[in-house]
């Protein structure tokens, strides 16, 4: 047997080891674009049930005034509440909109904090945490 | 008169369900009082109650929550287990919530881990 032969069914080789190399290298990214995926929904999810909660406490902030009620208390929820969904969107370039929407619902709670124009506030505030449950949820049947 | 009193029934009735349905959480004050049976007299008493317990806080004495308990028992006759649901009515409506909070710390269980751990969400 010549060595041409054998440098041949070495190169073949080569090249089958090669094939097999780059095949398991797209799986491995296919399944990690698969993993990355499931966790942006999840995280969207349990951002959209958060800001549900905070809502609630939004309303609250609303209805505000009752005896021993603590305005500050409310605000320190929401503020909770809002940190918690901001942490769920941990990917650079997705979901600017919502994250948006955070960032204005701070802005206005500082507002409230102030007790600049809070019942207007307050209620742009609510409105805010609307529209971003609103984007939640549109973003997960998109993505769906 | 009879009439009355069916009518009277009839809406207690339909407030008990309407009681039922609210969210205990986003209404925990309109769910406590239905709950209860109570007027917006009782409620007051309520926070009397509490106010009395935020002085005491307040002026850095040590509240005595067996009076805490005591001052419901004799207002409202009702005991630990029901006072827990007070306390939480409060406590998710942010009201007098530094009594709640010490008096849950205090009477440490399941229900008051909401008010003594942070929340999840």
């Amino acid at each position: 047997m010549s060595s041409d032969v054998i440098t041949w069914i070495g190169t073949i080789l080569t090249a089958i080891g090669t094939a097999v190399t780059l095949w398991q290298a797209r799986k491995v990214k296919r399944y990690k674009d698969q993993v990355a995926f499931d966790l942006r929904k999840i995280s969207i999810s349990e951002a959209g049930e958060i800001l549900r909660r905070g809502q609630e406490d939004c309303r609250k902030l609303l209805r505000s005034g009752g005896r021993g009620q603590s305005i500050t208390n409310i605000c320190d929820s929401v503020q909770e509440r809002l940190d918690q969904a901001m942490n769920r969107f941990n990917q650079k370039s997705q979901d600017l909109d919502i994250k948006e929407k955070l960032t204005s619902a701070n802005g206005l709670l500082h507002e409230v904090r102030q007790e600049n124009n809070t019942s207007q506030n307050s209620a742009d505030l609510h409105v805010v945490f609307q529209e971003a449950i609103q984007l939640c949820n549109e973003r997960l049947m998109e993505i769906n | 008169m009879e009439d009355l009193q069916l009518q009277i029934n009839k809406l207690k009735y339909q407030m008990s369900l309407v009681g039922e349905s609210l969210d205990s959480r986003e209404h925990p004050i309109a769910t406590l009082v239905i709950a209860m049976d109570w007027d917006d007299k009782d409620l007051d008493k309520a926070h009397d109650i509490f106010e009395k317990f935020e002085g005491i806080l307040d002026s850095g004495e040590k509240p005595n929550w067996t009076e805490f308990e005591h001052d419901f028992e004799q207002q409202f006759g009702i005991g630990y287990q029901t006072l827990k649901m007070v306390v939480l009515a409060f406590h998710r409506n942010f009201q007098w919530t530094h009594v709640c909070e010490v008096y849950a710390k205090d009477k440490e269980c399941m229900e008051f881990h909401e008010i003594t751990r942070p929340k999840n969400f």
